[in-house]
This record gives structure tokens, sequence and C-alpha cells, in this order.
């Protein structure tokens, strides 16, 4: 299986501080995400999970070749992306799609629909001599009625925009989607639509979908593959059902156990987390997450663990959670 | 004392004034809160979840009339106050802690400013209301609170931001807190922290609590009870625990279905609701729900249904539970 989108050691740095800080010996930089490596192939999901502030779209925009001050390798097709010109780059917008976390936001107040829906093509220089039709097409493969055309981004419900964003982003016959947070503030019932939708084009497309969310019961039914993201690094990388089942990273295993359950008679056991995420600024020694573990040992505070890998997940942590599965396994 | 509701909400109905005309965005509400209960109020968008709490706090636009109504705060109907009285009861007797946090707190200002100015009701010192401020931020858990007082909304992560928010609204232990939404801009981590943290707060003031919310997972953990609105109507309410397992409403019945929580086999293509929901200028005669609903016979196109008990329901607005409609 050769992948798609191969990222190997990606980082992101943003540069922090002023020359006076900098005098006095300060970071010159922050690392929001710190050496990420994973490979997407066509027709594939992989969701990435995280808090807040672990860097999620930072590395799904340094993914897009929209990030500055990235180093590391970013494949595309076998084409770097991080040496690309700026024409390259251009053309690389074709490929690569983005929806935007706040849909309605994200799309220019001023313009119709049938205008927001012409802007890729323009932007590429492209004029089909059956606008209308290539027009009515998508918003057919987006369920959306044809009158909708000439409506403006405030006429719009939350899901309609939201299923505008994605029309958008497949205007070009994309091979990637990188979708953030695509259900953000839609209801249970407009949530599911969105997602048949770009399963459904995933299916008859064979777009690759990288999808960003906090909602992990989403994650469970849409995602081939999950990542959980910590202070931008994978702490946990595999197969959805494996991690779901077994986590093995007890970050993992705590945001999993977090999941609001849909059962009143349900007490759920928890892995109570303490404190909040550390800051970049101070990167803690050791397993960064050794801090909120309820299972940190000593030498969880002195040595930073070395990536497992089995066959189905890879994952960095000196003591696993239910390691002795692990082991009756192997 | 006496042993009325925290909240009595009696026949609400609310309009805006629209240039195509009058659109009804609520009618007919009714439901209690008990004292020392969370209840929970779900809906999608647009269901009026919003116009109603904006009616309760007095905060809604000069497009909007209430129609008829009454809302009882214990013995005090909001509706018949002015904006003074209304004033003198916010943030007293009652509060609110919305969406987003950092569109609440002023951004210029310091945590502490901020909380000892809400503070002006008190006659006390300074330095009193600074160490009530300090208590507060302790009891929802930020770490050094006579530290944190001193900086700045951004300097305060995202869940953080939100402990503050409730420790604002509470700091006058006030009878009813209406919460808009708090955890939907949480991560799951930081939203079960933050609900458990409210529901110890509210065991310690004893206040009641109306959660507005669409998620459902959150509501089972928390809620007391839940009301459940659509298209204006609030169409079932009851105990959490008996509407989770035999809801009455069919819409009920499909919002609960289509919440990937509650699939338990991994699918890839999730439920939804067919149809959307109808326009509330020209509000049909019969049930709202009729045009999306599964089970729909023959009086749901003309007769509005009558609130009735079923199972384990309060109120069901449905002709399929009222035994007086024939099958």
């Amino acid at each position: 299986m050769s992948a798609l989108l191969s990222v190997r050691d990606l980082e992101v740095a943003f540069p922090i501080g002023g020359l006076l800080s900098r005098l006095r010996g300060g970071p010159a930089d922050i690392r929001g995400v710190a050496g990420v490596s994973f490979d997407l192939a066509a027709g594939e999901t992989l969701a990435l999970v995280g808090e807040s502030g672990s860097g999620k779209t930072t590395l799904a925009r340094a993914v897009a070749g929209l990030g500055r001050n990235v180093s590391g390798n970013v494949t595309f097709e076998g084409k770097d992306i991080l040496a690309m010109d700026a024409a390259a780059r251009h053309r690389l917008r074709r490929d690569v799609s983005f929806i935007f976390q706040d849909a309605v936001s994200s799309l220019s107040p001023r313009l119709t629909v049938r205008q927001l829906l012409e802007e890729p093509f323009r932007i590429h220089g492209e004029t089909p001599d059956n606008m209308d039709a290539k027009i009515a097409d998508l918003l057919d493969l987006v369920s959306l009625p044809p009158a909708m055309a000439d409506r403006r981004p405030h006429e719009l419900s939350g899901g309609q925009a939201r299923r505008v964003g994605v029309a958008r982003a497949l205007a070009l016959d994309p091979k990637l989607i990188i979708a953030d947070e695509p259900t953000a503030g839609l209801d249970v019932s407009v949530q599911g639509e969105v997602l048949n939708l770009l399963n459904d084009l995933r299916e008859r497309l064979g777009l690759a979908l990288l999808v960003i969310t906090h909602n992990l019961n989403i994650v469970r039914h849409i995602a081939d593959r999950m990542a959980i993201m910590y202070l931008g690094r994978f702490v946990e990388l595999g197969e959805t059902d494996t991690v779901f089942h077994d986590p093995r990273h007890p970050y993992t295993a705590a945001l999993l156990s977090a999941n609001p359950v849909v059962d009143p008679e349900a007490a759920p056991e928890r892995i109570t987390l303490e404190g909040e995420m550390p800051s970049l600024l101070r990167r803690p020694a050791g397993c960064e997450f050794h801090g909120r573990c309820p299972f940190a040992r000593e030498l969880c505070r002195t040595h930073a663990p070395e990536v497992t890998q089995d066959a189905a997940r890879r994952f960095t942590c000196h003591y696993p959670v239910g390691v002795a599965s692990f082991l009756s396994q192997s | 004392m006496t042993d009325r509701p925290a909240l009595s909400v009696r026949n609400l109905s609310v309009s805006y004034d629209t240039p195509e005309g009058r659109l009804r965005a609520l009618r007919g509400v009714s439901f209690d809160v008990q004292k020392g209960e969370i209840a929970g109020l779900v809906g999608e968008s647009g269901c009026g979840k919003s116009t109603l709490m904006q009616t309760i706090l007095g905060l809604l636009g000069g497009a909007a009339a209430i129609e008829s109504g009454e809302i009882w705060l214990g013995d005090t109907d909001l509706l018949t106050l002015n904006r003074r009285q209304m004033r003198r009861l916010l943030g007293d007797r009652l509060s609110a802690v919305f969406q987003d946090p950092m569109k609440s707190l002023n951004p210029v200002l310091t945590i502490g400013r901020q909380m000892t100015d809400i503070q002006f009701r008190r006659k006390a010192s300074r330095a009193d209301k600074r160490a009530r401020a300090i208590e507060m931020l302790d009891k929802v858990q930020i770490p050094d609170p006579a530290k944190r007082l001193d900086q700045y909304p951004h300097e305060f992560s995202g869940g953080m931001r939100q402990r503050v928010a409730i420790a604002m609204a509470l700091m006058a232990e006030p009878d009813l807190l209406i919460a808009d939404e708090p955890t939907t801009a949480l991560d799951a981590t930081l939203e079960i922290r933050t609900i458990e943290l409210l529901r110890e707060l509210q065991e310690e003031i004893g206040c009641a609590v109306l959660f507005i919310t669409h998620h459902l997972g959150v509501v089972a953990e928390l809620c007391d009870r839940i009301n459940i609105m659509y298209a204006g109507e609030l169409v079932e309410h009851g105990g959490t625990r008996a509407i989770f397992d035999a809801p009455q409403h069919p819409y009920t019945e499909l919002l609960f279905a289509c919440d990937p929580a509650q699939i338990k086999e991994r699918s890839r293509a999730l439920p939804t609701i067919p149809g959307t929901v109808p326009g509330l200028i020209d509000v049909p005669p019969g049930c709202v729900f009729a045009p999306r609903c599964p089970k729909r016979f023959a009086p749901c196109d003309s007769l509005h249904p009558r609130p009735v008990a079923s199972g384990g329901s309060d109120l069901v607005l449905c002709h399929l539970r009222d035994p007086k409609v024939p099958a």
C-alpha cells in the first residue's frame, strides 16, 4: 500500500518573545508540533484527537503546506510539499483541500453561494463552459437544493453552511480533504448527514480524509485509524477498533474513559487526570505526560519513553495500560 | 420558605417580528425546575432553547414580543418586573454561564477586578471582596488563586476560563443558574471535569440549574430531569432515567437514535432525521413534528396534540400516547 501522504518528523515552530527575552537566554520559539510521523493512503480516514492546544490544527495546516517554520518531511504523491515553490504550492491546493472549523465565518458574507462555489475555479484559472451545471452538481453532491445558489451565508443554517464548505472543498476533485472539526456546533441529526456525506465521497471518489475532532463517538464510527496528540506529539497511533478496545497510553485511556456515556445507569470507571496540559514553553523532562499521569513512576520523570511499535499501532509509554494482555498476545 | 419550584415557566409564548411575518418561536411552553435540581434542556438549533433562555434572563431583543405566559422565580413573576427590578435580580438570585467564556469575560480587565466588581451589591471592603473571589477561584479548582487573580482572561486556558465564569456566576449563591452549553467549546476530559465541578458546587450551594445543551451524554450524566424541545414547543419532559430508558415522543426516540454514542456497533452510515424543521411563521395546525414523524397517523396533520403523561414521562405532546385519541 503506497501512501498518498507521508509525513516524517514534522516540526512546526512558533517564534516567541522579543530580543530582550532572547538575550536573557529565553527560548526563541516553541514547538507546536514536535516530531510527528504518519502515512495516509487513498480512501483512508485518519482521525486526529487531542485537547485544544495539543497541535491538531497546526499539524493539519502544515500538512496542507499552510504553515511557516515547518521542518521535517511531508510528501504528497511522492512530491515534497515543504520544498515546493509558490507556484507548485498553488497547484497543490487543487489536490489538498481544507474544510475549516467555523463553517459560517469561513464563507465570505458578501458572496452568494454560487460565487463561493465559483471561487475555487477562478483561483485556479479555470472557467468551465458549463459552470452552472458544475455548481448544480456540487450542490446536488452535498444535498442542497439548487435554489440555495442565490443565498448568502447569513441566510444559511449551520448545517447548510457546513455543506457549502464541503462543496467548496470538493469543487476541484481533490485527493485529500483535511476537515477541521467538521461537525462542531452541529446538531446530532445534522452531524450524521455531514459525516455520511464525507464517507460516501470517500467511498465513491477514493478520497483520503484527515479529520480533526474531539468527539470520540464520531471517531469510533468513521475513522480507520486514529492518532492521539499531546503537546504536539502523537502519544498513540493505531487502528480505531484496537485503540478503543485496548488503549495502551494512559492519556488515551483517560480520554476514552472521559467520553460521556448516554446511559444514566452506567457509572463509568474514569481515569482522572490531574492539572492542566503543561505550557509548551516548559516541556516537562522525561515523559511529557508524567505530571498528569496516574501511573507515573520514577523512570517516567527522568527518561522519555521510546516508540513501541506493533502490528496494529504504536505508542510512547514506559508502563503502558493493559500491558499484561499485551504480553500474553505477543 | 415556600414549596414553590425554583423556576416555573407557565404557558410561555414568544414571537419575533420579521419582514415575512410573525415568527412564533415559543408556543405554550410550561415546565418547572425544582429547588436543588439540575434540569436539562435539549433540542436542535432553532428549537427555541436560546429564546427561552433570553426570555428568562430578560435579554430578549427589540423584535421579540412575549405574547403570553408567566415565569416564576420562586415567588416573583419575572415578566412583571421592570428593567431596574430585573437588573437587581440578575447576578444575585438568577445568574448565567454562557457558551464562550472568552466572550463573557472582559479581556482588558484582570479576573480579580471583574470578580470584585460583580460583588458591587455587597457592603464589604475591597479586601473582603478579594478574599471572597479567591475563595471562589479555589472552589473551582484554579491552582494558586491569589496569584491568578491578577491575571487577564487570555492568560487562562479554555477550561479554566469556563471555571472562572462558573465561579463568578455562583459567587452570589443564586436560586437558579442557567448554563447555556457551557461545555460545548471544551474537550472530553475538560467537559467531564467541568460538569463534575458544576454538580459539586450545585450540591454545596443548593441552587437549581437549567442546563441547556445538545450533548445527550452530558444530560445523562448530569441532569435529574430533561426537557426536550422541538420547533418552539416542549414535546417531552420527565426524569432522565425514565426518558432514556423509554422515550415516549417519536422525536425524542429519533434524536437519541441519531447520537453516535448510542450506536454500539461501529457503523459508517449514521442515522439522521429526514426532513427539516418547519418554518415557524405559518405553524401547521396539527403536530409540529408530523411532517418528519415515521409514526404519524390520521389526527396528526389536523389536530394539535394535548399534553399527556405517558410511560415514565410527565409530559408528552403526541397523539400516540393520548388514550383519548383512537389509534
